[in-house]
């Protein structure tokens, strides 16, 4: 029954990453003034779904700072404290230092605990920084008070008392565990787990060592699992049979080392060991109106818990904490107090309309759900607080349950590897497709119509199959664009401007692969936006503009490329002043140039028109390797700008890597491919464009540029018919800042490729790139156009 | 080239004896060894590639793979080079790469016995004897038996980059 947690890590960094990226998002999404209750909670579900993984997991140090993060979410989102914008700052500097410890976990490192220990301080700071209102009586201590027991304790070593209905099967279990099943860190845990898988599990005794250690570090805790003599009491309430349990130990623990007895009167145990010493809570005296009746309710660790409106109940449990409120009931109402493991409580004030109301407040490892507060302005939309008394999870509990498993309806999480089988498997389809088709068409279209038709479906079909392959891979841009919010707050504060961010197109996709590299492109761009582009507010108001800046981010599909836009309306770019410090830095700038060409001049490497270096920007790092990460991705960027409007770069990037736009030319028998965005233009010469220097280096006259002639043929020492330039075609293109004319026989048609290694089974060929598989199942070479270049100016 | 003659020799004594899928190149018998070979096909229309020897005949496509073809006729000179219908390829896969060479006709898969396996005398050939792991004789046959893999991934092949050769 001993599982390894460690396989389910992966399953945890990634949840965790998600619920962190929706926390901060919600959080930048908040309205302060008017805050939304349900993003409210929403962030709060994240937080504790967090919370109750790490602790599942051991990582401590997150769920101590989750843990703090809750309480106060949870006194904002019941409408306790008013949420103000100091707050959210503090919250996502907490959700950083959860990234922060997130990545440690995942690197295997400790992040460092005084950076969690600042966070949770201010928090604290901030949950006692205003009086509880009336009704909830919750003195500040409660929510600091539980900090070193909670922390300390790993959800699944608290204790929890659960009051049990009657009507099941009680046993007492005593479990002395031998020193093997003790080395296991996760063999207690795995027992609770399955206990509470068949029913409710009260543990009445730790050894005393456990909670000494408990107020310790981790790491000392660990220690305590050597340690020989520790029994444990649990006690155990199902509909299991005394055999059942009897084999679910014999699962993990010798036989020898635990004994099952069956406790017939629950009674027995009500009598929770409430002064255990780190367990606290504290009862505010019920009003003493007779029909009053007061249902504690108690939420257990790691699963659930249940309430049973008991006469005289004062259930509290160790880590936890939890206090009743007296209501300001009347006769008939009920209470309900729910206390959560390890840490928060939550108060509910039902507004119950009949006696003996029943709440059910439930608490697991992984998610929990949390009873909106009955407020007087809230919406009656709110959820009615479910009613439930045991393991049948209402259909609230279910879809908050598991985060894996409602995420497992809606997506699966498969190795990308495995995606690009598939995608060649189907290229391959389509290609022997294509193949058929060819070979159809050579019968005739008559005597065999049905093949034809079915040759037509299939064509039909397996093109819909490769777009829904290929779909795969695309992700929408908005897992990069959401990003940006956060990264336009905290520099707009830094730099004291107003700045609103604005994106469209969000749904945009673009491959998985592209994705990953855009990013950090991007977030130079809008910095740069931001640092350079947007001016500080007094400056927009001098100029007429509204004090607040505007920056969009916006991508669209335009053919088979995506465009990324980043434009701000700020002052746009200064040509005279980039003019000058390209000159001053040397480079090739004269007064003539295109407006077009001076905005390229900022991709310069070493170039910065910032006065004063900034932490932000300004250093001349970055403009040049925005521009050759796009490059590398097959992409290009442009820059549009006017004076006092604004300035857009644009960034222009293929569908995907794996796919290729390019235009296949002829060179005698063979056809290549030139990838599409670094042909400028096609032309056929005249004569009198063709020039010589020395009866050879053959150059092209094109619009006042005089551009060297590459003959493919004699690069590749191909033969072909066509020798004369005036003949042939003559393909212009450029990389690396540099133009070439590119000699080719002919042009054969544009097309989107796949792209293939030939170093797989074959080498590195000069001045090919790739090759790629044609619709009647040749190979065609890819042009390694920066190669070429260099190989037609004799550098290679 | 001291490892691989190293591999060599051991091989005279170990190698040998297997089961051999034969080809025919002009006159002259050969044998690899028959787990080095994946399949056998037809001579499909190749992609050249620029300014490579002239016994490596481009690239085809072998069900979305791109795979080097080496003409052996050529690389060993031998026989007439002719393209036709009965042109033969034998598709190897050497530790994972896919090469295929071109024969004039595969014969048939022997077993050899390490009785019928003689030692490779010194002489001059077109290609190092070093890549000859031994010479096998059935009936009045003689089998070059070719140690094909480190054959194919040599230098002299020029099929991998120099720096992973």
């Amino acid at each position: 029954m001993s599982i390894d947690m460690s396989q389910f890590y992966q399953v945890f960094f990634e949840e965790s990453a998600e619920h962190l990226a929706e926390m901060e998002r919600l959080l930048l999404e908040m309205d302060v003034d008017n805050p939304d209750i349900e993003e409210m909670n929403a962030i709060f579900r994240a937080a504790h779904s967090i919370k109750g993984g790490s602790g599942t997991f051991g990582f401590t140090d997150m769920t101590e700072v989750t843990h703090v993060l809750e309480n106060l979410l949870d006194r904002l989102r019941k409408g306790e404290m008013a949420p103000r914008v100091e707050m959210i700052d503090v919250f996502l500097e907490a959700t950083d230092v959860l990234k922060d410890q997130l990545d440690c976990h995942v690197k295997g490192t400790d992040a460092d605990p005084a950076v969690a220990e600042a966070v949770c301080e201010k928090l604290r700071a901030l949950t006692q920084d205003e009086s509880p209102p009336p009704v909830a009586e919750t003195p500040p201590t409660v929510s600091a008070e539980p900090q070193p027991a909670a922390m300390a304790a790993p959800a699944a070593k608290d204790n929890a008392e659960v009051l049990i209905e009657s009507s099941t099967n009680i046993y007492e279990i005593v479990f002395r565990p031998g020193k093997s099943f003790l080395k296991r860190e996760s063999g207690l845990a795995n027992l609770k787990s399955e206990f509470e898988r068949i029913g409710e599990l009260v543990i009445l005794a730790e050894p005393a060592e456990d909670q000494e250690k408990k107020k310790k570090d981790k790491k000392e805790k660990k220690g305590k699992k050597v340690k020989p003599l520790i029994e444990w009491r649990f006690q155990l309430t199902t509909t299991e049979s005394l055999e059942d349990i009897q084999d679910l130990l014999s699962f993990v623990a010798d036989p020898e080392d635990f004994t099952v007895s069956v406790v017939s009167s629950p009674d027995s145990i009500i009598s929770p060991p409430a002064e255990e010493d780190n367990s606290f809570g504290f009862f505010e005296p019920l009003p003493e109106t007779p029909s009053v009746a007061a249902t504690a309710a108690l939420a257990q660790d790691d699963g659930y818990g249940f309430f049973e409106p008991l006469p005289e109940t004062t259930g509290v449990k160790d880590s936890g904490y939890g206090f009743f409120t007296d209501l300001p009931t009347e006769g008939s109402s009920a209470q309900t107090v729910g206390t959560d493991n390890d840490g928060y409580g939550f108060f509910t004030d039902l507004p119950a309309q009949t006696a003996a109301a029943q709440a059910d407040v439930t608490e697991g490892d992984g998610y929990g759900f949390f009873v909106p507060i009955q407020q007087p302005a809230s919406p009656p939309s709110t959820p009615v607080l479910p009613v439930a008394t045991n393991k049948a999870a209402p259909p609230v509990k279910a879809k908050e349950k598991t985060p894996a498993a409602s995420t497992g309806e809606t997506s699966i999480r498969v190795g990308v590897e495995r995606v690009d089988q598939l995608i060649n498997l189907v290229g391959e389809l389509v290609i022997t497709q294509a193949m058929l088709a060819q070979t159809a068409s050579e019968v005739d279209a008559i005597l065999y119509e049905s093949l034809h038709s079915g040759l037509a479906q299939l064509e039909r079909n397996t093109r819909d199959l490769q777009e829904s392959v290929m779909s795969i891979r695309m992700m929408p841009i908005s897992f990069v664009f959401s990003r940006f919010p956060r990264v336009v707050r905290d520099l707009a504060g830094k730099l004291h401007k107003q700045v609103e961010l604005v994106t469209v197109g969000d749904t945009t996709e673009l491959d998985k692969s592209l994705i990953e590299k855009i990013a950090d492109p991007l977030t130079h761009l809008v910095r740069n936006s931001l640092d350079h582009g947007i001016e500080t507010a007094e400056k927009r108001i001098a100029a007429g503009k509204p004090a607040k800046g505007t920056i969009t981010l916006s991508a669209s599909n335009q053919g088979g490329a995506v465009v990324i836009e980043v434009s701000d309306d700020g002052a746009g770019l200064n040509r005279e002043r980039i003019l000058s410090k390209a000159m001053e830095r040397g480079l090739n700038a004269h007064e003539g140039m295109s407006d077009n060409e001076v905005w390229m001049l900022i991709f310069e490497p070493g170039f910065s028109t910032a006065e004063v270096v900034t932490d932000v920007s300004g250093r001349g790092v970055g403009m040049d390797v925005v521009k050759r990460n796009i490059t590398e991705m097959g992409g290009d960027v442009q820059i549009g700008s006017a004076p006092g409007v604004g300035t857009t770069m644009t960034i222009r990037l293929p569908l995907t890597l794996a796919i290729l736009d390019g235009m296949s030319v002829a060179l005698g028998k063979s056809i290549y491919v030139i990838p599409l965005n670094l042909i400028v233009e096609t032309l056929q010469p005249r004569q009198e464009d063709l020039k010589t220097v020395t009866g050879q280096g053959h150059m092209v006259h094109v619009r006042g540029e005089y551009l060297p002639i590459i003959a493919l043929h004699q690069l590749f020492n191909m033969p072909t018919e066509v020798t004369d330039p005036c003949q042939g075609v003559l393909v212009l293109i450029e990389a690396d800042g540099k133009k070439a004319a590119l000699f080719v026989d002919a042009l054969v048609g544009q097309q989107q490729v796949v792209i293939k290694s030939l170093e797989t089974n074959f080498r590195k060929v000069v001045g090919v790139s790739g090759a790629t598989i044609m619709g009647d199942g040749t190979v065609a070479l890819i042009l390694d156009v920066p190669t070429l270049i260099k190989l037609g100016q004799g550098n290679i | 080239m001291n490892a691989s003659s190293t591999e060599t020799i051991d091989q005279v004594s170990n190698a040998p004896v297997g089961e051999y899928l034969t080809f025919v190149l002009g006159s002259e018998e050969y044998g690899i060894e028959i787990l080095k070979v994946q399949e056998i096909r037809g001579y499909d229309a190749v992609t050249k590639i620029a300014n490579t020897p002239d016994f490596i005949k481009g690239v085809i496509n072998l069900r979305g793979t791109i795979v080097p073809i080496v003409d052996l006729r050529v690389r060993f000179n031998l026989g007439k080079v002719e393209y036709n219908e009965f042109t033969v390829v034998i598709i190897l896969n050497l530790s994972g790469r896919i090469v295929g060479i071109v024969v004039d006709g595969v014969s048939d898969v022997i077993t050899l016995q390490a009785s019928q396996v003689r030692a490779v005398p010194d002489l001059v050939s077109t290609i190092d004897t070093k890549y000859l792991v031994g010479l096998g004789t059935v009936d009045d046959r003689m089998l070059i038996l070719v140690n094909i893999e480190s054959l194919m991934n040599s230098q002299e092949m020029a099929l991998i980059d120099s720096v992973s050769a």
